[in-house]
């Protein structure tokens, strides 16, 4: 290699952050960026099958034409992935289903057109569960993509290809989808940051839907200084989006080393001790979380919102009786086109009445109240995500056993703000994580949070080994 | 074709095999999930045609 020369290998582990400013200094060209992770796409993803349709001429493309032009975005030249229920104009969604396999998108949903103004560049479309609730399968169309730090393991769901790749270093970024912990699985399962925002924070315009008042859309990235970037990219008001919030958009990386010194921090721990225990080394991991933001200066309180189980079974009656609606025509027509688990978990809405449904609604506003009050008297709260790390992709009873062992649920329920942090590794070298949660709106003192962990664990700076 | 009352209901009595199986399993689980949520809601609640969180919280 020629003096000064960069080595190649080292751009995909670049932050997003740290791309940003060189391409912004034009240290660093949005083609040299773009081939640099087209050739670690070619190289990985066939162990992963994180990215299910790459769209590489027109990513070169598009860095050309930004590297002959004024820098003229926050992500100037920054490649990025879109979990494929995502709609971009002119290219198939098929949203990982038979069903959807000759679908392609009229228009770019609200969340493309945002990345792309950025200036973003658009690297390929992710794998995801089937509807982004059916996975991980062997009988879709795809396979299902794997887990970087091992890849016998899964990588999480729905948004499984997300997560691999930011974790696989494809990509600084991708976007998911989280109706009952989507984004925020595949990020506590491969050692990422993954943002739930403020349900309405992030337009689903243009986004394949699975339950139309759960659904979030959210940033995957490696760092929290990323995460915040990309959701200040992706934040705002969306008229094609009905549910979209006409809220102010704050920053949300100015107070980011702001640290939490004063803070009150509020731990749920009923939820990974008593109602659901969580596997030694995930409890430990939530429990050392909390003693480092103890160390940091802030205040711990024990907080209690009631029940996990509260919150899950009005998550899933709510979601299974909005799916089916979306889903009944094609599950009559073609039941077939589906996949074995998208099939089971679409139709499982369809015996559900309307006293149900209306049920689970008035008792969902018991829950966000409960929330509400639980968080009034805290600046944030911390809980679990995943209650195991990540298991044998085939292993499907454990995979079953575990998905289903979660505390994401609640904040699609109560729509807080809420995003999976890195906490470490399993003794067998998987990921641990957890959780923190805000006020509705108040993502920046999530991110504070998040980093001031960060800053004292330095977990990102470790990198699967593929 | 089933018999089944609750499958004929929602049209869906024409499933067999594979497709029968995962009506079973898919609605025996929302089944109890239904039957465990609180049934208490005899007063005025929540006035919302459709959730938002409240702005601002």
């Amino acid at each position: 290699m020629a003096p000064g020369a960069r080595p190649v290998t080292a751009l995909h582990w670049l932050t997003l952050a740290e791309a940003v400013r060189a391409l912004r200094r034009r240290e660093l060209s949005a083609l040299e960026y773009t081939e640099a992770l087209l050739a670690r796409v070619e190289a990985v993803n066939p162990k992963l099958d994180a990215v299910v349709a790459l769209l590489a001429d027109r990513a070169r493309e598009r860095a050309v034409a930004l590297d002959n032009g004024p820098v003229c975005g926050v992500l100037h030249g920054v490649p990025f992935g879109l979990k494929d229920i995502i709609d971009v104009a002119g290219v198939p969604t098929t949203a990982h289903s038979a069903v959807l396999k000759d679908n392609v998108a009229a228009r770019d949903a609200g969340v493309t057109r945002r990345l792309e103004a950025a200036a973003g560049v658009l690297l390929g479309k992710l794998s995801t569960h089937e509807f982004a609730i059916g996975g991980p399968s062997f009988d879709l169309p795809w396979p299902p993509a794997r887990n970087p730090w091992n890849t016998d393991c899964h990588p999480g769901g729905s948004s499984s290809g997300s997560g691999a790749g930011v974790a696989a270093g494809l990509f600084p970024l991708a976007l998911g989808t989280d109706t009952g912990g989507s984004v925020r699985n595949p990020a506590s399962c491969c050692g990422i940051v993954g943002m739930k925002a403020t349900y309405g924070r992030v337009s689903r315009a243009g986004v394949v839907p699975l339950s139309w008042s759960m659904d979030h859309i959210g940033p995957m990235t490696r760092t929290v200084e990323d995460n915040a970037l990309a959701l200040e990219v992706l934040a705002g008001y969306d008229p094609d989006d009905p549910a979209s919030a006409d809220e102010p958009v704050s920053s949300y990386t100015a107070g980011l080393e702001g640290g939490v010194k004063g803070m009150k921090i509020g731990v749920v721990r009923r939820w990974h001790e008593e109602d659901m225990p969580a596997a030694p080394e995930m409890r430990g991991a939530i429990d050392g979380a909390a003693r480092v933001l103890e160390g940091e200066g802030a205040e711990i309180v024990e907080v209690d919102p009631g029940a996990l189980q509260g919150y899950s079974r009005v998550n899933r009656i709510i979601l299974w009786a909005e799916a089916w609606s979306i889903h009944e025509s094609w599950l009559k027509e073609k039941p077939e086109a589906y996949g074995r688990f998208g099939r089971e978990r679409l139709i499982a809405g369809a015996y559900l009445s309307a006293g149900d449904y209306l049920r689970a609604l008035r008792e969902r506003g018991r829950c966000t109240r409960r929330m509400s009050e639980a968080l009034a008297g805290v600046d944030a709260l911390i809980c679990a995500s995943s209650m195991e790390p990540a298991c044998a992709i085939e292993d499907e009873p454990e995979v079953l056993r575990t998905y289903s062992r979660q505390a994401r649920q609640p904040f699609n329920v109560t729509g807080h703000p809420a995003l999976a942090v890195p906490a470490g590794f399993s003794s067998a070298g998987m990921p641990l994580s957890f959780q923190i949660a805000g006020r509705n709106f108040d993502e920046a003192t999530v991110y504070r949070v998040a980093r001031a962990y960060e800053r004292v664990t330095g977990w990102p700076d470790r990198h699967p080994d593929l | 074709m089933t018999d089944d009352p609750r499958a004929k209901a929602v049209g869906l009595d024409h499933l067999t095999g594979e497709d029968r199986a995962a009506l079973d399993t898919g609605t025996k689980l929302a089944d109890e999930l239904a039957a465990a949520l609180p049934r208490d809601h005899h007063m005025y609640e929540e006035p919302a045609l459709t959730w938002r969180p409240e702005p601002g919280r």
